[in-house]
């Protein structure tokens, strides 16, 4: 659940930055700082998507004790 | 007394009646029960029907468009709920009843119970809007309550691997049918609320009759989605399907598919998106660098960067001026205090004793060198210096 706040965390993020950004009297040394910024939160959030591996799972009941446990699940 | 009144055309009164009929409230929206006999489906789709109970029939329609989107194939002796409106048709002075939707009258008229539970149901605010939770934008794991075989997990699961593989998925499988149904979705619903494993739910399942599609029309299961702390996206049957949970949940799809649609962003629309972002950023970046350079352009062309020199030139002016003005005051006092001396000297020159001297006077001094003023400062045989204007002598004193 932590990596799902990063995710969101960046993008909101890089919308303020570039919401930041869109202020044209924003200092020369602050626009750099904030353009690296933003460039590096679309990378993040860039490589999050690229490098996500989607897991697929079904939830089965323990007959013994009654919890529930995450298998793999294949629909095919 | 015929002959004194107008008489009115067979189409003027059927027109008339229509009329009547069509202003009354209750005709305009009306439930029908009843058996279908003489039903015949015409090529083009329009159906023709009776409908008749023990002891009266009445004749009905239902055009292509409504007849279209029936879950069931009617056939004489089918029993029915009909809703529509009762019209006449001119041409035979026929009032009938012109369906826009059926239901078959089966196990303890669930059509009816539909009705009165989404009354129940949305007369305590279940429905309001007020209370659909927003979906979360970018769930990092999509909780499924479906069956685990059949076509809408399939299509749930295809749509969100190919939309967006970010999130997981997580099936809670459950009886979608049949008497233990509600329960089971209830169970699942409740677990992920316990559990938090999923920040979206799909509830639903593919289509089927009525019947089939029932669970979801139980008070029960509309309370489970209504008490869900995680939005709930209902997807039951196809389209033309609506039932309880889907004026509950927090969005209703249309199909199973639909919902995968809605609980996750598009892959390939956000990485466009990402790319527009770093376009935009780019853009903006290089107009902050020209507005510092325009800025910068404006301050070059001011007076003091275009002639540096011109402060100083006007500055060294001024100094030149003061200089002037300085060597000319101390001419002027010097010349001043030249004059002064010469008038001091002219007076001085006045008082002299050697301009007396000039005059033919002349003064003794004793042999200490002090003037003699008074007889008493001599004897005589004192030797004496006197001094006239061109220099002096020696004298002696007599007496």
């Amino acid at each position: 659940m932590s990596d799902k706040n990063s995710f969101e965390k960046n993008l909101s993020e890089l919308e303020q930055v570039v919401k930041a950004l869109e202020d044209n009297e924003v200092s020369l040394d602050k626009m750099i700082e904030l353009f690296e910024k933003g460039v590096g939160l679309t990378k993040e959030c860039t490589n999050a998507l690229n490098a996500a591996e989607q897991k697929i799972t079904i939830l089965m009941k323990n007959r013994d004790n009654g919890e529930m446990t995450e298998q793999p699940f294949n629909a095919e | 007394m015929i002959e004194e009144r107008k008489a009115l055309s067979v189409t003027q009164v059927n027109l008339y009646v229509k009329d009547v009929i069509a202003r009354d409230d209750i005709l305009c929206d009306i439930l029908v029960k009843g058996e279908l006999s003489n039903f015949k489906a015409h090529s083009s789709g329009h159906m023709y029907m009776s409908l008749k109970d023990d002891s009266g029939v009445i004749r009905a329609v239902m055009f292509r468009s409504s007849a279209s989107k029936l879950n069931f194939k009617p056939q004489n002796g089918t029993k029915v709920i009909a809703h529509g409106r009762i019209g006449v048709y001119e041409r035979d002075g026929q009032y009938q009843l012109y369906i826009d939707d059926m239901q078959q009258d089966g196990q303890g008229d669930l059509y009816a119970a539909f009705e009165q539970l989404k009354i129940k149901l949305a007369a305590e605010g279940l429905f309001d809007p007020i209370h659909k939770k927003p979906l979360p934008k970018y769930p990092k794991k999509v909780g499924v309550v479906t069956a685990p075989t059949g076509a809408a997990i399939r299509d749930i699961i295809n749509v969100l691997t190919r939309r967006f593989s970010y999130s997981d998925i997580v099936l809670y499988p459950v009886l979608v049918q049949g008497e233990n149904s509600a329960a089971s979705i209830v169970e699942a619903i409740e677990y992920f609320n316990k559990s938090r494993i999923a920040d979206v739910l799909i509830v639903g399942r593919g289509g089927g009759s009525i019947e089939d599609l029932w669970s979801f029309n139980e008070e029960v299961v509309a309370r489970a989605i209504y008490n869900s702390e995680i939005p709930i996206v209902s997807a039951v049957g196809h389209e033309i399907d609506f039932t309880i949970s889907d004026f509950v949940a927090d969005l209703r799809a249309p199909t199973p598919s639909a919902a995968a649609e809605l609980v996750v962003p598009s892959q390939i629309e956000l990485a466009e998106k990402f790319n527009n972002v770093y376009k935009m950023m780019y853009r903006q970046a290089l107009r902050v660098i020209e507005n510092r350079r325009l800025q910068i352009e404006k301050c070059k062309d001011r007076a003091v960067f275009k002639n540096p020199l011109r402060n100083i030139d006007s500055d060294r002016q001024y100094l030149d001026n003061l200089a002037h003005m300085f060597e000319t005051a101390c001419k002027t006092a010097v010349a001043a205090k030249r004059q002064k001396v010469a008038e001091n000297a002219a007076k001085l020159d006045a008082l002299s004793p050697l301009g007396t001297l000039g005059r033919g006077y002349a003064f003794a001094k004793g042999s200490s060198g002090a003037v003699i003023k008074s007889i008493s400062q001599v004897s005589a045989g004192d030797r004496v210096t006197i001094r006239v204007s061109d220099g002096d002598f020696k004298a002696e004193v007599i007496d």
